[in-house]
């Protein structure tokens, strides 16, 4: 009986933890790659003082959500979203277009595939 | 390890074989990789020993379950002929039940009754009538139980509650020990009692250039 009690225990909190880290993954990756969307917005109508407030406040985000992140995710992931994030503040400071573009389109690609990775659908099973 | 339970290794069922297998490739993934955080490896090690727990749970209470989880026991020898096709079935040839015979104390497969592969992979060996050890019950003889022997006393220092669970108190040992010449209960290595009352001590070694 105390078998099946750990069991039922162990089973349910593994269940809500999960639960609630995709969901905590999936809203914050949203918010990110909302972020991300408008500082290319931004970069494409060349507003470059929008550009450097939105990916400021992108990078702002992303060091409080990358604490929760690094105990859930690889950490190589992590590094490359920084990394893309770095990259593409540089590029917009020195109003690179092409290259700014590029870059936050990685970025934005990369946060968006975090909470794809971790969903629990068949192709990720399989 | 401890919670999925006090078997040997050699005494697994398969499944549980296979769990901490896993178990120990998973605990060592994230010791390896530093990128890989630390509930990476714990929460498929949780899953795994929920899942062992649940398994024997289930084998505990029905029949059915037990025979799909940890298999059935084969008989490889009954009524003392070698079962051909169960020997080819579970792939064990002559050679090995002849060795596991010997292993088991028959050396000649003529004294065996039955030999039952069990699913642990052991093999239980009964000997034909009248072949098997004798017994105090063969001879009639009804010799007094041994008990369980309580410990006492080890490397010097006294187990108050076991002293409690044999009825004795402290100044009883302590007569006792010095009854044997042992004046400090510290000098005791190891104490215990037995059903009849019979206390059995041994003294400490003494240390170099100390004189006892």
């Amino acid at each position: 009986m105390r078998g099946i009690l750990i069991v039922t225990i162990t089973t349910l909190s593994i269940v809500v933890l999960g639960i609630s880290s995709i969901v905590y993954l999936d809203k914050t990756a949203t918010g990110l790659a909302l972020l991300l969307e408008e500082t290319l917005q931004a970069v494409q109508e060349e507003d470059w003082g929008r550009a450097e407030a939105m990916i400021s406040n992108s990078l702002e985000r992303w060091e409080m959500v990358q604490r929760f992140w690094s105990a859930m995710i690889n950490h190589k992931e992590v590094d490359e979203i920084r990394t893309a994030l770095e990259r593409s503040k540089e590029y917009v400071a020195s109003q690179e277009k092409a290259a700014a573009l590029a870059e936050l389109a990685v970025a934005k690609l990369l946060v968006e595939h975090v909470p794809e990775k971790e969903r629990p659908s068949w192709s990720n099973i399989l | 390890m401890r919670v999925m339970g006090k078997r040997q290794v050699g005494e697994m069922q398969p499944y549980e074989l296979v769990i901490a297998v896993l178990i120990a490739e998973l605990a060592a993934i994230p010791m390896e990789d530093t990128d890989i955080p630390l509930f990476n490896g714990l929460v498929p090690i949780v899953v795994l020993l929920a899942v062992q727990i649940g398994l024997s749970e289930l084998a505990l209470f029905s029949e059915r379950a037990r025979t799909v989880v940890c298999g059935t026991p084969s008989i490889l020898i009954s009524q003392g002929e070698i079962v051909e096709d169960e020997l080819r079935k579970l792939r064990v040839n002559l050679n090995d039940l002849l060795e596991q015979l010997r292993n088991k104390n028959f050396p000649n497969v003529k004294d065996v009754a039955y030999a039952i592969l069990e699913t642990n992979g052991q093999l239980s060996v009964i000997p034909k009538s009248g072949l098997g050890p004798l017994t105090a019950d063969d001879i009639n003889l009804h010799p007094p139980s041994g008990g369980l022997p309580i410990n006492l006393i080890l490397d010097g220092v006294v187990n108050e509650r076991n002293l409690q669970l044999a009825g004795l108190a402290l100044d009883d040992l302590v007569a006792h020990t010095k009854k044997r010449g042992i004046e400090d209960l510290s000098q005791v290595f190891f104490a215990n009692v037995d059903e009849t009352g019979y206390i059995h001590l041994q003294a400490k070694m003494p240390k170099a250039g100390e004189e006892r």
